[in-house]
C-alpha cells in the first residue's frame, strides 16, 4: 500500500481520517490509539513478518529511554546510552548489512561466500535513527519521555514512518499531548490537500515518467554499450531528476497527511538544485537526516572545533556514513565520499576566502556559475548513487567525462578526422527514449526556474510551519493534478519510492 | 465560510475539467495509434480483408489468437472438406471481444465457426489491464467501446495509461518515421495462415521452464467471457451458423501431467461450451505435442507442427462436419 494507490487513497485514508473525525468528536483523548493502529495497520501492509521488529524495536528504546532518564545524573548513564545505540546499530546492522558485511568477509577470505537472504524490514534505517535520536536527547535532559502509546504513535506516525522526515521527539511529542487533531485548522486541511495532490502527481508523471529513460541508459552499459556523451549526461541527470521529483513528492506527501491529522512535520525538501554550493544542497536535501548527522555524528566527532583539517576529516566520516546508511553497498559508500570530499573543499574555499577578506561578489553569473557547478559536482555523483556496481559507475563517468570521446552531429563529419570526435549522431546507441525528452526538458524547467510547493503554499520553511490558506488559484491547480494522480491509480503500473529501500 | 466554499468550488471544478479534459485527449489520440495497436491492428485488417472477400461463400473459420495463426492449415482443412476456410488467428491479447465482433460482421447462414482460444482467453476482464486491447479500443477500434456499459467506459478511460497519449502524439508526428513501420511482418497467405516461419528456435528446456500461467492456476471464465460468447453463440445460432470448439495447440509440458489444477481447468472449459450447446471437438491432449514441432514459444507450431496438428483436427473434425451436411 503506497501512498499513489487505491488500496491508501480510497480505503485507508478516507477510513483513518473518519477514524480520527469520530474519535475527536466523542473520545478524543483515544485518537492518539487511533493513530498508532492506523500505523501499525499500514506498516502490516509492507511487511507483517517485520512489524514484531519495530514493535520490539520501540519497546527496547522505550524502556531504555525510561531508564537513562531516571538516571540521568548517575555515572553509568553514559553507558546506558552507548548500550542503546549499540543495540540499534545492531538491529540495523543485522538486518541491512548483513549480506554487505558476509560478502566483504568473504571476499577478503575470512568467511565462505554465502548469504542470509534477509528481507530488508521496511523503514528501518527511519525508525531506528529516530530512536537513537531519541535517546541522546533523552540523556542529555534536551527532552522528556512521554506515555508509551504517545512514543508508538512518534515512531510509527504512518506519514513519516516508511521514508521520513526522521522527525525528533521534541517536535512531533507536543503536538501529540496538546492533541494537535482537535484543532485541525481550515488551513491546515487546505494545505494538506493541496500538497497530497502536488506530491502525487510529482510522483506519478514527473518522477515515474523519467524512470524509462534512466532505466535504459543505465541498463544499457550493463549489455556493454558505450554510452555518448550526451547520452551519459541525460541518464545521470534524469536519475538526478527523478531521484528528485520522488523524494520531493514522498516528503511533501508525507507533511500534507501530517496536515489532514493536524500534525505539523518537519520541511525536508527545498528545491536542494538551486543551491550554489554542496553545503546549501545539504541544507535543501533530505534536510532532517543533514540535520540528524550534523547534531548527532558530526558534532560528536567534535565537528570544526579542531580546525579546518579535523573539521574536513569530520565531513569525510560522516558523509561516508550517510552514504551507507543508504544502502548496503561500496557504491553508495562512494557515493558518500564524494559528496564529503565535495563539501571539504567548499570549506577549504571558504576558509582561503576567509583569510584574504575576499568580498563574494553577488553578480548573476557568479550565482548562475556557483549553482551550474554545484549541480554538475551532484550529478556526477548521482552516477554512483544509481549504479549496481562501480564498473557500471566508472564506465557511465568516462563517457560524462569525455574519456569515452565525443560523437557529434553526422551533419559535422566533413570537418575533421580526430579519433575521439565521432560523427554518428548526438545519442548513437538510440538507448534515449526521445519521446521522454519533452518531459525532461520540462521537469528541468520545474526544477530550477520555478517556485517549489512549499513557496507555492506559502509554507514557511524556517521551522515555524506557519500555513496559510491556499489560493483560489492553487486549490484549482490541486484539484487539476489530483484528477490525475486518482487517474494513475487505475493504471496497472505503479513504482514504490526510491526511498523507501533505504 | 465563503472563501472555503470558493476554495471548494474550485478544486472540484478543477476536478472535474482535468477528467473532461482527458477525455479529449483520448478522442485526440483515437486515430493516432500506438505502435503495439497499429501492430495489432494490421493483423486484425488483413484477416477482415479475408473475410470480406469471402463473405457470400458457405465457410469454415477458425478462430483465436496467435495458436491458431501459427497452428492451423486452413488450406489443408479445405482441400479435406472442400470448404473455404480462413484462418481467423490474430492475437489473444487483443481480447474476445475485437476477434467476434469482426467476424459477427461478416459471417452468414451456413458457415462454420471453430473456436480454438488460447487458455488466457478465457480470463479476459473488460477492465483488466491488457495493453494490447487497451491500445485497439483507445485506438483503430474506438467504437467498439462507444457500445460498453458506462461504469466499464469510465473504468477503461481510468485505465487506459497517460504515457501512451505521449506514445501517440510521439509515433504520429514523428517526421523520421512512418507509423506504418509498426505493422506487422509476418508473412500471411491469401487464407490468413502464418508462412514465413518454418523451423524451430525455441529450446525444449525453455518450453519445459515457462508453463502456461493461465492452465497452471485454477481457472474461473470471468463474466466478461461467459456474457460475450453466450451472446455471440445465440446470435450465430439465429442466423444458422454452427459454432464448434476445440483445444489450443500447446505445448506436452511434463508438468501438466496428473496436475489436478489443469485436468480441473479442461473441465471447466469443456463444461462451459457444453453448457452452450457447443460440441468440444478432440480432446487437450490431441493438440499438445512435443518440442520439436514448436516454432519460438508454446503456442506458435512450426511447419511440422502445425501439418501434424491440423491433420488431427481434420480428423476430429469429420464427424462434425458430416453432421453438418446432413
Amino acid at each position: 500500500m503506497l501512498f499513489h494507490e487505491q488500496s491508501f487513497l480510497f480505503i485507508f485514508l478516507p477510513i483513518s481520517l473518519l477514524g480520527i473525525f469520530i474519535i475527536n468528536r466523542f473520545v478524543p483523548r483515544f485518537a492518539v490509539w487511533w493513530i498508532v493502529i492506523c500505523s501499525f495497520v499500514f506498516y502490516s501492509f509492507h511487511g507483517l513478518k517485520h512489524l514484531p521488529l519495530l514493535i520490539i524495536s520501540i519497546s527496547i528504546n522505550y524502556f531504555l529511554g525510561l531508564v537513562i532518564e531516571k538516571n540521568r545524573f548517575q555515572n553509568f548513564n553514559g553507558n546506558l546510552l552507548i548500550v542503546g545505540i549499540i543495540i540499534n546499530l545492531a538491529i540495523l546492522a543485522f538486518f541491512k548489512y548483513g549480506d554487505f558485511i558476509l560478502s566483504n568477509l568473504s571476499y577478503i577470505g575470512m568467511t565462505p561466500s554465502q548469504k542470509t537472504n534477509i528481507i530488508l524490514p521496511l523503514a528501518i534505517s527511519f525508525f531506528t535513527f529516530q530512536q537513537i535520536a531519541y535517546l541522546v536527547d533523552l540523556k542529555k535532559g534536551v527532552i522528556r519521555s512521554s506515555c508509551f502509546i504517545n512514543y508508538c504513535a512518534f515512531v510509527t506516525f504512518f506519514p513519516q514512518l516508511i521514508a521520513g522526515p526522521i522527525v525528533r521527539y521534541q517536535i512531533i511529542i507536543p503536538q501529540i499531548i496538546n492533541q494537535a487533531w482537535r484543532k485541525i485548522s481550515k488551513e491546515s486541511l487546505w494545505a494538506g490537500l493541496c500538497l497530497l495532490s502536488f506530491g502525487l502527481f510529482k510522483k506519478n508523471y514527473l518522477a515515474d515518467g523519467l524512470r524509462p529513460l534512466v532505466d535504459s541508459v543505465f541498463n544499457a552499459t550493463n549489455e556493454g554499450t558505450t554510452l555518448s556523451f550526451a547520452e551519459a549526461w541525460i541518464g545521470s541527470s534524469a536519475f538526478g531528476l527523478q531521484i528528485y521529483f520522488d523524494f520531493s513528492a514522498y516528503s511533501e506527501m508525507a507533511i500534507g497527511l501530517g496536515l489532514l491529522f493536524g500534525l505539523k512535520l518537519p520541511i525536508n525538501f527545498n528545491s536542494p538544485y538551486k543551491s550554489k554550493n554542496i553545503i546549501e544542497f545539504w541544507r535543501r536535501w533530505h534536510i532532517t537526516l543533514s540535520e540528524f548527522l550534523r547534531d548527532y555524528l558530526y558534532k560528536s566527532l567534535g565537528g570544526n572545533r579542531n580546525g579546518v583539517a579535523a573539521g574536513i576529516t569530520n565531513v569525510l566520516i560522516v558523509m561516508t556514513l550517510g552514504g551507507l546508511w543508504h544502502g548496503a553497498s561500496w557504491t553508495f559508500v562512494a557515493w558518500g565520499c564524494i559528496h564529503g570530499i565535495l563539501i571539504g573543499f567548499c570549506h577549504i574555499f571558504r576558509a582561503i576566502k576567509k583569510k584574504k577578506e575576499y568580498r563574494e561578489t553577488r553578480s548573476i553569473y557568479n550565482i548562475f556559475g556557483s549553482q551550474l557547478l554545484t549541480l554538475v559536482s551532484v550529478t556526477l555523483a548521482w552516477v554512483f548513487f544509481r549504479s549496481e556496481d562501480f564498473k557500471q559507475a566508472f564506465d557511465i563517468s568516462k563517457s560524462m567525462l569525455g574519456l569515452n570521446g565525443f560523437d557529434l552531429p553526422r551533419f559535422l563529419g566533413s570537418y575533421t578526422n580526430v579519433d575521439y570526435l565521432r560523427f554518428h549522431g548526438g545519442l548513437p546507441n538510440q538507448v534515449v527514449n526521445i519521446e521522454l525528452i519533452p518531459l525532461y526538458i520540462i521537469c528541468v524547467i520545474l526544477v530550477l526556474l520555478v517556485p517549489n510547493t512549499l513557496q507555492i503554499l506559502k509554507i514557511d520553511t524556517n521551522g515555524n510551519s506557519f500555513i496559510t490558506l491556499p489560493s483560489p488559484k492553487v486549490t484549482f491547480i490541486a484539484g487539476v493534478l489530483l484528477f490525475f494522480s486518482v487517474k494513475t491509480s487505475f493504471e496497472t503500473l505503479s513504482y514504490e519510492f526510491l526511498y523507501f529501500r533505504f | 465560510m465563503q472563501r472555503q466554499i470558493q476554495r471548494l468550488v474550485l478544486f472540484v471544478s478543477g476536478f472535474i475539467l482535468a477528467s473532461i479534459f482527458w477525455n479529449s485527449c483520448l478522442d485526440l489520440v483515437a486515430d493516432k495509434p500506438v505502435p503495439d495497436a497499429v501492430f495489432s491492428s494490421s493483423i486484425i485488417d488483413l484477416k477482415e480483408k479475408i473475410l470480406i472477400r469471402n463473405k457470400n461463400t458457405e465457410k469454415i473459420i477458425v478462430v483465436g489468437g496467435s495458436n491458431v495463426a501459427f497452428g492451423i492449415d486452413s488450406i489443408e482443412i479445405k482441400k479435406a472438406f472442400g470448404i473455404e476456410t480462413i484462418n481467423f488467428g490474430c492475437m489473444a491479447g487483443i481480447g474476445p471481444e475485437v476477434l467476434l465482433s469482426k467476424i459477427k460482421k461478416h459471417t452468414s447462414n451456413g458457415d462454420i465457426i471453430i473456436f480454438c482460444w488460447e487458455f488466457g482467453l478465457y480470463r479476459f476482464k473488460r477492465s483488466g489491464s491488457n495493453f494490447t486491447y487497451l491500445n485497439l479500443i483507445f485506438g483503430p477500434l474506438t467504437t467498439l467501446r462507444s457500445n460498453y456499459p458506462i461504469m466499464d467506459k469510465i473504468r477503461l478511460n481510468l485505465k487506459y495509461p497517460t504515457s501512451h497519449i505521449r506514445t501517440s502524439i510521439a509515433v504520429a508526428y514523428n517526421p523520421f518515421a512512418d507509423p506504418e513501420i509498426f505493422r506487422c511482418s509476418w508473412n500471411f497467405d491469401e487464407y490468413g495462415n502464418v508462412r514465413s516461419i518454418q523451423e524451430q528456435i525455441v529450446k525444449e528446456e525453455e518450453l519445459i521452464n515457462s508453463p502456461l500461467s493461465a492452465l497452471m492456476t485454477e481457472l474461473t471464465i470471468t463474466n466478461d467471457v461467459k456474457e460475450i460468447l453466450t451472446d455471440f453463440v445465440h446470435s450465430c445460432r439465429n442466423n444458422n451458423i454452427k459454432v464448434l470448439s476445440t483445444w489450443p495447440n500447446t505445448f506436452n509440458n511434463p508438468k501438466y501431467i496428473k496436475n489436478k489444477v489443469v485436468e480441473k481447468n479442461f473441465l471447466t472449459i469443456k463444461d462451459f461450451w457444453q453448457n452452450l450447446d457447443v460440441p468440444m471437438i478432440g480432446m487437450p491432449e490431441d493438440s499438445m505435442l512435443t518440442a520439436e514441432f514448436f516454432h519460438d514459444t508454446y503456442y506458435h507450431l512450426n511447419s511440422k507442427g502445425v501439418k501434424i496438428r491440423t491433420k488431427k483436427l481434420i480428423d476430429n473434425l469429420k464427424p462434425q462436419l458430416i453432421k453438418h451436411a446432413e
